[in-house]
C-alpha cells in the first residue's frame, strides 16, 4: 500500500462524506509539513483523533475549528446553532471522523478488514500534532471550506 | 399498523439523524428508543416491543455483532429484523454481519433514499403502514 494511495482515498472519502451528510463542498491541499502548522484562530478548535489495525496500522488526526464544529453540527442534525448542545458537537466531529476512516479503507481495499478503534477527543493542538512523530510515513490535508480550514492528519505506524 | 424502532448507537448526533431520516421517510412510526450500546440496546428489548433494530458496529461494552449474536439467541428476539448501519465497507465484515442473522445493511455515510428502501423492503409498502411518501422526495435536509 503507498501512502499516496490512502491520501487518494482519504480524500474521495471526505467529499463523500461532506457532501452526502453535510453537503458541504470543499477543497483540498497538502500540507508539505514545511514549518509550523498553526491553530485557528484564537486557538479555539475541536479534535480527535481515531486509531485503527489492520494490513497496516495507525491513526487519524481530525482538528476543527470550533466555529466550523458547530456550524457543521446545526447542518447534520437539522437545527440552528445556537440549539446545538457541545456534547452534539463533540459528538459529531468524531462521527464524521469516524466515517472518513472508515470509508477511505473500503475505498482503498474492501476486501480488506480494519478494526476501527473509538474515536477519542484530543484538547491540545501542539500535543495532538506532535502524536504523529513516531509515524513511520504520514500525510497531513487542509481542508478548506468557504469560511475555515480543518486539518487532517493520518499516520502510518507500521 | 405502527412500528417501535430502536436506534443503537454510540454516537448521539448519529442516532439523531438516523432517527430523524427513518421519521421523514413516510413510515407509520409508534415510538422509538435509543441505546448507546449492545448492553443497554438489550435492556430496552427486554421491557419493550420492537419491530426493528438499527443498529450500528463498532461501540463500546458490547458491538453490532454481539448484539445479533444475542438476539438470535432468545426466542422472543431472534424474529426482530436488525439493520447495520456503520462505517465498515469489508466484504469480509458484510458477509459476516449477514452471515449472523443481519436483515439488511448500510455504510456510512448514507441518504435518505438509501435507509428508505432498507425500510421498504422490510416493513413493506401499503402494508408497512406508510404514508405521505411525497414527503421523502422533497429537498431533505439533515
Amino acid at each position: 500500500m503507498e501512502k499516496t494511495e490512502w491520501m487518494n482515498a482519504t480524500k474521495a472519502s471526505i467529499s463523500d462524506v461532506l457532501e452526502t451528510m453535510f453537503f458541504l463542498p470543499i477543497e483540498f491541499s497538502e500540507w508539505g509539513g514545511l514549518g509550523k502548522l498553526e491553530p485557528p484562530e484564537n486557538d479555539l478548535f475541536l479534535g480527535c483523533r481515531l486509531s485503527f489495525t489492520g494490513p497496516f496500522s495507525g491513526f487519524l488526526l481530525f482538528l476543527v475549528p470550533s466555529k466550523l464544529a458547530r456550524s457543521l453540527t446545526a447542518s447534520f442534525l437539522g437545527e440552528e446553532e445556537g440549539e446545538v448542545g457541545d456534547a452534539e458537537v463533540t459528538g459529531t466531529v468524531k462521527e464524521i471522523l469516524n466515517m472518513v476512516t472508515g470509508k477511505s479503507f473500503s475505498i482503498l481495499d474492501d476486501a480488506a478488514v480494519f478494526e476501527l478503534g473509538l474515536p477519542e477527543a484530543t484538547a491540545s493542538w501542539e500535543l495532538a500534532l506532535s502524536d504523529s512523530e513516531e509515524c513511520a510515513d504520514r500525510f497531513t490535508l487542509l481542508i478548506h471550506t468557504v469560511d475555515a480550514t480543518s486539518v487532517l492528519r493520518a499516520c502510518i505506524l507500521h | 399498523m405502527s412500528f417501535n424502532v430502536l436506534i443503537v448507537d454510540d454516537s448521539l448526533p448519529m442516532r439523531s439523524v438516523i432517527k430523524k431520516t427513518i421519521e421523514i421517510s413516510g413510515f407509520n412510526i409508534g415510538q422509538f428508543f435509543e441505546a448507546s450500546n449492545g448492553e443497554e440496546a438489550l435492556e430496552v428489548l427486554a421491557d419493550q416491543w420492537l419491530d426493528l433494530v438499527v443498529t450500528d458496529y463498532n461501540m463500546p461494552k458490547m458491538n453490532g455483532l454481539q448484539l445479533i449474536d444475542a438476539m438470535k439467541r432468545e426466542e422472543l428476539l431472534k424474529t426482530i429484523p436488525v439493520i447495520v448501519v456503520t462505517t465498515e465497507g469489508s466484504r469480509q465484515k458484510v458477509e459476516e454481519f449477514l452471515m449472523k442473522g443481519a436483515a439488511d445493511y448500510i455504510q456510512k455515510p448514507f441518504t435518505p433514499e438509501e435507509i428508505r428502501q432498507k425500510l421498504d423492503r422490510l416493513l413493506g409498502g401499503e402494508e408497512g403502514g406508510k404514508d405521505g411518501m411525497d414527503e421523502c422526495d422533497e429537498g431533505l435536509d439533515f
